[in-house]
């Protein structure tokens, strides 16, 4: 898992099928202490996090293919929870 | 061929399309031509999509229409 902060959205209609109702969210890996700690990524949402936010994330696809309810997503990176 | 974006590229204050990322070779069965911007994914979940395992290391699974990236001022 990594930590990561919400920095904006993407907005797609061509993909694959087990991305179809998820938010795609645009994150920013982060450090302990808040600063910037790597290039940005994508990620699924499941749970709304606003702009900003510091959350937490699984880079594990066989975890998030249980989630998406789909065995051949290919989807690796989701939002699993706020850090406070 | 995918070039992975960085801040640079997604804010818009890169005006060079190619990061510094090492650029790298994708299947892609959306599509996808060039100048496009794609969502892919890299590692093992590549093949997920296929029903048998492939030598694949790298995957596009999106197409994006729009998207907006607004890291904060301070970093």
């Amino acid at each position: 898992m990594i930590l990561a902060r919400v920095d904006g959205h993407a907005v797609t209609s061509i993909g694959h099928p087990s991305l179809i109702g998820q938010a795609i969210v645009l994150c920013t890996p982060i450090d302990e202490s808040g600063a910037t700690a790597g290039s940005p990524f994508a990620a699924v949402d499941p749970i709304g996090a606003g702009i900003h936010a510091r959350v937490f994330i699984t880079t594990d696809g066989s975890w998030t293919q249980g989630t998406v309810h789909d065995d051949h997503s290919p989807i690796r990176n989701q939002i699993m929870g706020l850090i406070d | 061929m995918i070039s992975p974006m960085g801040a640079d590229q997604l804010t818009g204050k890169s005006s060079n399309d190619i990061s510094a990322a090492w650029s790298l070779v994708a299947f892609d069965n959306l599509g996808a031509g060039v100048g496009d911007e794609v969502l892919y994914v890299e590692g093992a979940e590549a093949m997920q999509p296929f029903d048998r395992p492939i030598p694949l290391d790298a995957i596009t699974v999106a197409l994006l229409d729009s998207y907006r990236y607004t890291p904060p001022a301070e970093s």
